[in-house]
């Protein structure tokens, strides 16, 4: 029992902490300088690694505990949530910090919680807390286009939310809540297992940015505070993936359409995110389409799990692997922006380390993610490999269009901090080879196969060439002005829809209208009797 | 001794009703004493009830039993049914008598609201002990006289005409009711209440009883606010602030969901109410309610109206599960029963905070609310979270258990009709969230909470509906309960 009793109480006070923070952060500046080191607190629950803690009485019966994917994910959480907690203490102005940072700790207790939890319940719990919570990040600086910003996100998460519950509830209704995870329930047994599973991969998909379902990210990764925006790419978009590996059937035979879908999905999506992203003139605007288009790594492995079923555990490993590496370099560069322009010394020695990164540089994270997934291809998919390259000198391209965008003229303001980003930097280099080499010591010694070089550096070369022809030839004029949201800017241009506005119109006139003419008729009962039996005979004739 | 402890249900009911005859008798001036006799009611009656819900569950028998004409008999009973509602209104009306006691402070015609107030209790008491539809039928009708001049009380021209549409219909409810009472009882010669239905199915013809059971469904749906039968409930929230809580969470359209609980589990029973078709018949008109009254809300700007209407949808929830038959529907449709009354009594509460102490009454006035009275706005957020079903909130395990029951038992619309509530509740709820957390208020905004006596019963109401989603696995929760009753029914 006491063996079991410090991580049943690790596992509980760990996520309530934030919580109880909230109510303090109006009235106590200490609660307020404490907010970020919440986050830390999670590393508590590191060393139970492998441990399950059920709780029957909480919700409909609680199960964490952290599990390989969890491990890695909870570790980039915690890393990329800190030091982005200390540049919003830094830099937004004081006196919005306590709304700030109630939302902050609320979608960190919701997304500390995605990663732990092991039941549907308690997942969906956590998910759609961390959802909502993050509104609030959005909108903080209470323009209209932060208004705005926040609509588009709230009609696609409501939607995203609308899909996932729909499959819960097709799960539930046969096996209850469902336990997940390495000894969980078998979602593949079950009734409508395919119809389940594409609930669950186009509920996911919204926070994974799936094409179509984007729509939401361009315009909340520019308005949200730079802080909230590190976080919403750098772990938060990972729900998604969490989400994907909880709830998709991996590792069971016939799913192969829902995997084939996600495959295109992802390429499709790898490609036209990257097009769209080098046509945007604002850097943060640039590295934001960047994010769906690296989820190609992904998405295509998650595919390529149901697609192969045979090879499920090592793909779902290698897209944890490629979400942790994304992460951290990507809350490098959107931390950069800024950095660049209040220490442009350090940006511009350091900026370039992240950026390139993601193109898969030499010896960086990303060239370990990439040529491990490379190496673990299924010998039947390697029609990839040549997609898998195009994407990389396409995301070359991208990364060199956003350093070419950052504000590098910004004087020298002393006393900005960089200890935040000198941690992601250090983070993002060093963690995911240690993640790696825990997991398969062999992926450790692939830089030192021959080949390793051409194949990493083949493709930045190629986009360093094509960027600098392009300045030769200044194709850049002739780039197409893709608005901000793309697809979404298209429906608006085509048709100018209002979306639900919050406050919405009122959608029932009270004064006028025939609603209002009936209900003011309900008055005499006897009418509204008349009108029930009507409704009840036209029952009866249906 | 054994005959006193088997009448606690009369005892339970007899509490409040000693009280309001107390407290007639104390009049207007004798604050001390008519408050004392409240709350020593009150905190009676949550003692005896909590005597009674143990006793329920050891399996011991409660009954008291009067004939008043051959054939006829008034009856209590208590099974686990009875102590779902008593428990929550025993709760609740001391939370409110709290509330009730702050809110009046210093107001005209006190005698006359808490002797009223106590009798309205009281007869919801009896509504949930009734034992079979007679005795059913006597305190459904005491409920709606006594609520009368609580609906009132303030005496203007709107309330007094809110009051008389209040009564047009309830009576009008109440009286088709009556002639459904009769005629089952000519029909089948039972009215009674028994788990898994009392009549037996070969006793009248399949038109007949479907007939009766459409009469009784009417008479209940009226209080329950079904659509089209729900015009009166809008209105009356002209009433004062605890007699709105009060009414949308325990009493009056609980009475109406309450009986038509009875109606479906305790007298028709599942499997003849299926047969007759009628199962989809309720399931139908709470779906078209449920969406129908998110509807209105969105476009009503007043406070306590866009609550109203999120009642007569939220309320349908019951029927809904009732309605949709098999067991994990059944549990969905009972656990709202109490969750909607704390959801519902908190938003009340809340509601009453604002207009008393900035005079906040409209949705539009609620810029930065949240700075104004935190928490307030704290337990009112917790409220409306729980509406939209956000888990880990009471709400959520409503709509878990109901999406699953649709599904369960084939009915796929189910989803859509939940679906489709969760998505107006956040069109309703979440703009006033918005404002009250994100905007500025207006620059002349006076800031400041509400006094104790207002906040605390807020508070604490939170904290249950928080708790009743939170901690849904704990013994004792609504869900534990629900769960045991259902065990009654399969």
């Amino acid at each position: 029992m006491s063996a079991n009793l410090l991580p049943a109480l690790l596992f509980l006070l760990v996520p309530l902490l934030p919580v109880a923070l909230v109510p303090l952060l109006h009235r106590s500046p200490r609660a307020l300088a404490a907010a970020p080191w919440i986050p830390p607190t999670a590393l508590l629950l590191l060393p139970f690694h492998g441990t399950v803690v059920e709780y029957p009485w909480l919700l409909l019966g609680t199960r964490v505990g952290i599990d390989n994917a969890g491990f890695a994910l909870v570790l980039l959480a915690v890393i990329v949530w800190t030091a982005a907690g200390w540049y919003a203490r830094r830099s937004l102005p004081a006196n919005g910090q306590p709304r700030f940072f109630i939302f902050w700790l609320a979608a960190w207790c919701g997304n500390l919680c995605v990663f732990i939890t092991q039941d549907a319940a308690s997942f969906y719990a956590a998910y759609a807390m961390m959802t909502f919570a993050a509104w609030g990040l959005v909108v903080h600086r209470r323009e209209a286009a932060d208004y705005r910003a926040g609509r588009i996100y709230l009609v696609m998460a409501l939607i995203g939310e609308a899909l996932i519950l729909a499959g819960l509830f097709l799960v539930a209704a046969q096996i209850g809540n469902a336990t997940l995870g390495p000894r969980g329930h078998d979602l593949a047994a079950i009734d409508h297992a395919g119809l389940v599973a594409a609930l669950f991969a186009a509920g996911f998909g919204v926070k994974m940015a799936v094409i179509g379902l984007h729509l939401w990210l361009p315009a909340t990764y520019e308005r949200a505070p730079t802080a909230a925006t590190a976080v919403l790419a750098g772990v938060m978009l990972k729900a998604g993936l969490a989400g994907w590996l909880r709830f998709l059937p991996l590792g069971s035979d016939g799913f192969a359409i829902l995997g084939g879908v996600l495959v295109a999905a992802g390429l499709v999506m790898g490609f036209y995110a990257a097009v769209v992203g080098i046509c945007q003139a604002r850097p943060k605007l640039v590295i934001a389409y960047s994010s769906p288009s690296q989820m190609l790594f992904v998405t295509v492995p998650i595919g390529l799990a149901l697609l192969y079923p045979g090879a499920a555990g090592p793909l779902a490993l290698l897209a944890v692997g490629f979400a942790v590496h994304h992460g951290l370099a990507k809350a490098a560069l959107f931390l950069g922006i800024d950095l660049a322009h209040d220490r442009p010394l350090l940006g511009r020695a350091l900026l370039w380390i992240p950026a390139l990164s993601l193109a898969g540089l030499p010896l960086t994270s990303g060239a370990l993610a990439k040529i491990s997934f490379k190496a673990h291809l299924p010998a039947t998919a390697s029609w990839l490999d040549p997609l898998l390259l195009a994407s990389s000198v396409a995301t070359t391209l991208l990364v060199l269009r956003f350093l070419s965008l950052v504000p590098w003229h910004g004087t020298t303001r002393r006393g900005t901090p960089a200890a935040h980003w000198l941690l992601l930097l250090v983070a993002s280099l060093g963690l995911p080879w240690l993640l790696y080499g825990l997991n398969e010591p062999f992926a450790l010694l692939r830089p030192f196969f021959p080949g390793y070089l051409a194949e990493t550096l083949g493709p930045i070369v190629l986009g360093i060439g094509l960027a600098l022809l392009a300045r030769r030839y200044p194709v850049v004029r002739l780039l197409p002005a893709i608005p901000p949201g793309d697809l979404l800017a298209l429906v608006y241009r085509l048709q100018r829809p209002r979306l639900p506005t919050m406050p919405p119109a009122p959608a029932l006139p009270v004064g006028a209208g025939w609603i209002a003419t009936t209900e003011r008729h309900l008055d005499l009962l006897t009418a509204a009797l008349a009108l029930w039996l009507g409704m009840l005979l036209v029952l009866f004739l249906l | 001794m054994t005959g006193v402890y088997a009448a606690l249900p009369l005892w339970v009911v007899m509490t409040s009703l000693v009280a309001a005859l107390a407290i007639f008798a104390l009049g207007e001036s004798r604050r001390h004493a008519r408050v004392a006799v409240n709350l020593a009611a009150a905190v009676l009656k949550v003692v005896l009830v909590a005597i009674l819900l143990v006793g329920v569950y050891l399996g011991h028998d409660f009954g008291f039993r009067v004939t008043l004409l051959p054939g006829i008999d008034f009856v209590l009973h208590a099974d686990s049914l009875t102590i779902l509602l008593s428990t929550l209104s025993a709760l609740l009306w001391l939370v409110t008598t709290i509330y009730a006691i702050g809110y009046l402070e210093g107001s005209p015609h006190r005698c006359r609201f808490f002797g009223f107030f106590s009798l309205c209790v009281a007869a919801t008491m009896g509504v949930a002990a009734a034992g079979n539809l007679f005795t059913f039928f006597l305190f459904y009708e005491l409920l709606t006289l006594a609520t009368w001049p609580l609906v009132v009380h303030r005496g203007s021209a709107e309330a007094l005409r809110a009051g008389a549409l209040y009564l047009r219909y309830t009576l009008g409810g109440g009286a088709v009711l009556l002639i459904g009472i009769v005629a089952l009882h000519t029909f089948t010669g039972t009215t009674a209440f028994r788990a898994g239905g009392s009549i037996p199915p070969e006793s009248a013809s399949i038109a007949v009883l479907t007939i009766v059971f459409l009469l009784l469904f009417v008479g209940m749906a009226v209080k329950a606010a079904v659509v089209p039968l729900h015009a009166w409930l809008p209105q009356a929230m002209v009433a004062p602030a605890p007699v709105s809580a009060l009414l949308h969470a325990v009493a009056v359209v609980k009475a109406g969901a309450f009986g038509i609980v009875r109606l479906v589990q305790d007298v028709f029973g599942h499997d003849l109410t299926a047969h007759l078709g009628m199962d989809h018949v309720v399931a139908v008109t709470a779906g078209i309610t449920i969406v129908y009254g998110s509807m209105r809300a969105l476009a009503a700007d007043d406070l306590k109206q866009r609550l109203a209407w999120s009642t007569v949808s939220q309320v349908s929830y019951i029927g809904l599960g009732i309605g949709i038959g098999g067991p994990l529907a059944l549990i969905g449709g009972l656990v709202h029963l109490v969750h909607q009354g704390l959801m519902k009594i908190t938003l009340f509460f809340c509601a009453g905070n604002l207009a008393e102490t900035h005079g906040i009454k409209k949705v539009s006035q609620m810029d930065g609310a949240g700075r104004r009275m935190p928490w307030t706005m704290t337990a009112f957020s917790l409220g409306a979270l729980g509406m939209i079903g956000l888990p880990p909130l009471a709400g959520f395990i409503t709509k878990w258990y109901l999406g699953t029951g649709g599904i369960e038992t084939g009915q796929y619309w189910v989803v859509g009709v939940l679906i489709a509530s969760t998505l107006l509740n956040a069109a309703y709820f979440l703009p006033i969230l918005a404002r009250a957390w994100i905007n500025e208020a207006p620059a002349d905004a006076t800031v400041g909470e509400a006094p104790a006596m207002l906040l605390w019963p807020a508070i604490i109401t939170a904290l249950f509906a928080g708790g009743a989603g939170f901690l849904a696995g704990m013994p004792w929760s609504p869900l534990y309960w629900v769960e045991f009753i259902a065990e009654l029914y399969l």
